[in-house]
């Protein structure tokens, strides 16, 4: 059986890290320093997630992609930046 | 560490500590009683359907301490709604406590097969719920470290 994002059985591979990174670290900073908590309560999900995102942990939704997209007022490919 | 890490690592302490606490206890309780081979199904059926409130209950208890504790250290109020991360992290999390489960629950069942006597299969029951959730709750604090 295969499980996908982890180890399959017999098989042993794993999903590769996320090709997807981020500038929202420098959006942050360029908008008046704005803290992880803040961008968080803007866009309604905890610092933990916010954290995640920007550490290339965790690839959001691309609903909350484009919440953060707006938050800065900027376009999708100005925060996220996917790598083939 | 942030809450979600802190929280899961104290869940994961408290339940080692209060899983060992009650198997040692019953098992105890076991061996002075002196059953009767014929009385284990009772026993021990009682023994596996109480532990599921005392887990519940005592991940309550520690959940409202924690929090108060949190409160008072950090003075900041952490959010108490599950967001996108926190959901695909639980999930993930389950999935591996239904696979530790099942394995366990196999394992279990094969002991009647080679006519073990019934407390084994009790007692490996009994164990493989308690690791199922040591392996979830050590799941939920990875993910939250490494991601997902």
């Amino acid at each position: 059986m295969i499980y996908h994002g982890y180890y399959s059985i017999g098989v042993g591979y794993k999903m590769s890290k996320s090709q997807i990174t981020n500038n929202i670290r420098k959006l942050r900073f360029e908008h008046n320093e704005m803290t992880q908590q803040e961008l968080a309560d803007k866009v309604k999900v905890s610092r933990q997630t916010i954290v995640a995102i920007e550490k290339g942990n965790y690839s959001p939704s691309l609903e909350l992609a484009f919440k953060i997209a707006h938050v800065f007022g900027v376009p999708l490919e100005a925060v996220f930046i996917y790598t083939p | 560490m942030l809450f979600r890490e802190r929280e899961n690592l104290v869940y994961l302490i408290s339940n080692i500590v209060v899983s060992t606490g009650y198997f040692l206890y019953i098992a105890q309780r076991y061996i002075a009683l002196g059953l009767d081979p014929s009385d284990d199904f009772n026993f021990w059926g009682s023994a596996i359907l109480v532990i599921v409130p005392i887990f519940v209950v005592t991940r309550l208890i520690i959940r409202i301490i924690f929090s108060i504790i949190n409160a008072i250290v950090t003075q900041r109020e952490e959010p108490d709604f599950l967001d996108e991360f926190d959901k695909i992290v639980e999930l993930k999390a389950t999935q591996n406590f239904y696979h530790v489960f099942m394995f366990g629950f196999f394992v279990s069942i094969f002991t009647l097969v080679l006519d073990m006597p019934p407390f084994v299969m009790f007692n490996i029951l009994m164990l493989t719920i308690i690791i199922a959730g040591v392996v979830g709750d050590i799941s939920r604090l990875l993910f939250y470290r490494r991601g997902v």
